[in-house]
């Protein structure tokens, strides 16, 4: 503050340069740590002008803040430590939107004010008082942020419990009973080299997860020694080769959040714009990876606080985009982040390239990423700042073209970032019905191909999702773990690789005859499918196939043609 | 000329230093601007969606 009047957050432009190389050191990230508070009890004042003014089974809104206050006032490092926690942000993003009715909850508005009891409730014990409130119970725990969470089986997915701290002793009830079981909120702490990472695992807080309550999934004691011998090692390697990375993430991460894993090729993981410094995550099978996720995610993180404070597009709600680590098509918003996060994950795995997999992601993400950031210089949707800010990145990317790759793992990522791209057109794209109809004349008189690809194609996005990368899983699992892959058979693919087929095991494995004339028959079982036809072109090496295949389905299906002769064809030009 | 070192500010009121009893009767226009600033993303279910997406590692952001 200065003169009496509270100051604006603010960035320099050489923070704003640092963060578009993928950095930005402690004080940057700090600063976008501060804006991120500053936020939040921006969010606290709003609930408190906004919320009804009658009591609701946990008391009023107000009654939650004047402990809350009283609790900073005994110690302002308790409340401050509090109100750090990311589900704690989360809670007060969404507990607006519900209170303003712009998103839908299954819980009670009482339920969703009242969590600030339980803010209040973990500070004021954090500071030592004495005093007496009601706090909610969610799913059987009445959970206080930072502090652990009582078990109270009620039976109830929303009930209410009473809490009496007194002389350093603290009782929780319900219905006249007391609470004798306690689930402590777990802090981990690691160390290397003098640098340290301390991070809460959250696993109670009702809000941990963004969106909308989720019950706690307590972890075993077992459990939680994985995960802090798993940091362990990701932050070894972090401290040792990616000292900047693990300078902002010292700074800025401080939840990690377990999930469940959703498919054994992909790893999962997530951030949430409302959450500053949490990173949802199923724990990934090594220590590369690990630290690939935690930098990815705190990626979307830095971008986030950012967006807080600079505007880098412009909105546009109509135009979507293509974004190469997407199955869907995406605001440019959406493929900004992309491009941010995956220009960290690439810089990690270019200064990690010591086997097969690390080349192999240094190289697609390279290639990806260089062609995502054309996409957005393209889609005139920057600001004059957020012009800069990719103009940045473009320098930075550029450095990743000396880097030599084997030229055995580059053509695999150019394959798979074809096959990807590919995909996508033909799932996403619809053709011209006129240029169809008058490139179907053409074939259909002997005509040569006249090489015109008409009017633009428009976007439609596909309903129903289905795994669209099941090549991919196959060549990054023939890369890391080559005596297993070998082992895999035309019969087992498709239950070992969900959506693969034995002709996709047979390209992968160099046998392009024989994938060919699986690749046919596919198309023949399945003409509008997407894995046959741009299978065959990866296997013929077709051009057309790689870059317009959404036109040569669409012809297809309107001449009598084998689709070898028809693919030939086009590909005469 | 050198750039100003924060010269790219926003609108958004920097309550560092201040308390929870000040915060709750403060009156600064710049509170008032930051509170309208949030009503209006808050309000808005498009916006919403947006933050919340998860942005999921290997799958996507």
């Amino acid at each position: 503050m200065s003169g009496g009047h509270p100051a604006t957050h603010g960035l320099s432009r050489k923070d704003l340069d640092a963060f578009a190389r993928g950095g930005g050191g402690r004080d940057a990230v700090l600063e976008l740590r501060s804006a991120k508070r500053s936020k939040l009890l921006v969010t606290l004042r709003t609930l408190l002008d906004s919320a009804p003014a009658g009591a609701g089974p946990l008391g009023t809104f107000a009654a939650a803040w004047d402990l809350l206050a009283t609790a900073e006032q005994a110690d302002s490092v308790s409340v401050s430590e509090v109100l750090a926690l990311p589900a704690v942000h989360s809670w007060a993003a969404q507990a607006l939107r519900y209170l303003r009715g712009s998103v839908p909850s299954d819980a009670p508005l009482w339920f969703a004010l009242g969590h600030l009891n339980a803010i209040a409730a973990a500070a004021a014990v954090s500071a030592g008082l004495d005093f007496r409130t009601s706090i909610p119970v969610f799913s059987g725990l009445a959970v206080l942020p930072t502090v652990g969470a009582a078990v109270v089986p009620t039976g109830e997915r929303h009930a209410v419990a009473e809490l009496v701290a007194a002389h350093g002793e603290v009782v929780v009830r319900h219905g006249g009973v007391e609470a004798t079981r306690w689930l402590p909120m777990r802090r981990i702490r690691v160390e290397h080299e003098g640098r340290e990472l301390v991070v809460w695992l959250d696993d109670l807080s009702p809000f941990r997860a963004f969106g909308d309550p989720q019950p706690a999934e307590p972890l075993s004691d077992k459990a939680v020694v994985d995960w802090t011998s798993a940091l362990e090692r990701a932050w070894r390697l972090l401290v040792s080769r990616h000292p900047e990375q693990a300078e902002g993430l010292t700074a800025g991460l401080t939840a990690l959040v377990p999930g469940r894993r959703r498919g054994r090729f992909r790893d999962s993981s997530a951030t949430s714009a409302d959450a500053f410094g949490s990173v949802e995550l199923a724990l990934p099978s090594d220590a590369p990876r690990l630290a690939a996720v935690l930098i990815h995610e705190f990626s979307h993180s830095k971008l986030n606080g950012l967006f807080d404070l600079v505007a880098l597009d412009v909105e546009n709600r109509e135009e979507i985009f293509y974004a190469p680590w997407r199955d869907d098509p995406r605001p440019l918003h959406g493929v900004l982040h992309g491009v941010y996060s995956f220009l960290a994950v690439t810089d990690f795995w270019q200064a990690e390239g010591v086997d097969d997999l690390a080349h192999f992601r240094f190289a697609l993400h390279r290639v990806q990423t260089m062609g995502a950031i054309d996409t957005i210089e393209r889609s005139g949707l920057l600001t004059e700042v957020g012009e800069r800010f990719v103009a940045t990145m473009r320098v930075h990317v550029q450095g990743w073209q000396h880097h030599a790759v084997p030229d055995r793992h580059r053509r695999a990522a150019e394959q798979v970032a074809l096959d990807h791209r590919a995909t996508w057109r033909l799932r996403h794209l619809v053709p011209d019905p006129d240029h169809v109809a008058a490139v179907v004349a053409d074939w259909t008189a002997g005509r040569r191909w006249r090489g015109d690809l008409g009017p633009a194609p428009v976007v439609r996005p596909a309903a129903g999702l289905t795994e669209p990368r099941a090549r991919t899983h196959l060549i990054e699992w023939a890369l890391r773990d080559p005596e297993s892959f070998k082992t895999l058979t035309e019969e087992a693919v498709a239950a070992e690789v969900p959506g693969a087929t034995a002709a996709d095991l047979c390209l992968v494995l160099g046998e392009t005859g024989r994938a060919q004339t699986l690749y046919l028959a596919q198309i023949a079982a399945d003409p509008v499918g997407f894995a046959g036809w741009i299978g065959l072109g990866l296997t013929v090496g077709s051009r057309c196939l790689a870059e317009f295949p959404e036109l040569v389905r669409a012809v297809a299906a309107a001449v009598d043609a084998a689709p070898g002769e028809l693919v030939a064809w086009f590909d005469r030009e | 000329m050198p750039e100003p070192e924060l010269s790219l500010r926003s609108e958004l009121i920097d309550l560092t230093g201040m308390s929870l009893t000040a915060l709750r009767t403060c009156a600064d226009p710049a509170l008032r601007r930051s509170v309208d600033n949030l009503l209006s993303e808050a309000d808005d279910p498009w916006i919403a969606a947006l933050r919340l997406q998860s942005a999921q590692g290997d799958s996507g952001c």
